[in-house]
């Protein structure tokens, strides 16, 4: 999973550039993080906007990657980690896709963006949290 | 064709843009501009500090919001269109 941009821009090429090659299924969250990674990879996202109700996350594909919205996603999988969840969005997706794997290697940037005032460190800490007691082994790497 | 994207980042998301989609969505629809008209998102246009939900049409920079969507569509959108 990438998570959130670089806090030093001058990282995003080494950053993607590991994730890349990492071996398993690919996850980016966070609509900066995938700007960036169309940049390098010179790739457009397909969104899902069919998909896509009022109250509902987005999400998208770029190339074979999936892509979704960062904080409040995270946020709102934090909320029903541990029960049912059975609406057709971006959580769900990232839900059940987290729970085929047992090793997670997160690669966390640690840019904040200051205008939409949500506490990304506190949303990943309790994600982290999640996934320990879930019985999961996160690798965390950031940048 | 009329290329439309609308900003689905956090903070378009925030500020409406679920629904500034839905608008469009419908007003597409109705007016039967489905060949002529491209909506896509994306998931930012750098410009997370707008007041409103970031648009563009053809590449051309916008901001609106869930009130004024339909009044944007019917004005630039469609100008854009015809």
């Amino acid at each position: 999973m990438f998570f959130g941009p670089p806090s030093n821009p001058l990282d995003d090429h080494d950053a993607i550039s590991g994730f890349m090659n990492e071996i398993g299924e690919k996850i980016i969250l966070g609509g900066t993080t995938c700007s960036i990674f169309e940049h390098h990879l010179k790739s457009k996202t397909r969104i899902e906007l069919k998909t896509s109700g009022c109250e509902l996350l987005p999400y998208g594909f770029l190339g074979n990657i999936f892509v979704t919205e960062g904080t409040l996603t995270l946020k709102k999988l934090n909320d029903v980690f541990f029960s049912e969840y059975n609406i057709d969005d971006a959580v769900k997706l990232l839900k059940d896709k987290i729970a085929k794997h047992d090793k997670i290697k997160i690669y966390r940037g640690r840019a904040i963006n200051p205008v939409n005032g949500i506490d990304k460190n506190a949303v990943f800490t309790e994600f982290v949290k999640y996934l320990r007691e879930s019985g999961k082994s996160p690798e965390i790497v950031n940048f | 064709m009329v290329e439309l994207t609308v900003c689905i980042g956090t903070s378009c998301h925030l500020r409406g843009a679920e629904k500034v989609i839905k608008t469009f969505q419908r007003l597409i629809t109705s007016n039967r501009l489905e060949k002529k008209i491209n909506l896509q998102g994306t998931f930012c246009m750098g410009k997370c500090s707008g007041k409103k939900v970031q648009v563009s049409i053809n590449s051309e920079a916008y901001e609106t919001c869930p009130e004024e969507a339909e009044g944007f569509f019917l004005t630039e959108v469609l100008n854009t269109a015809k």
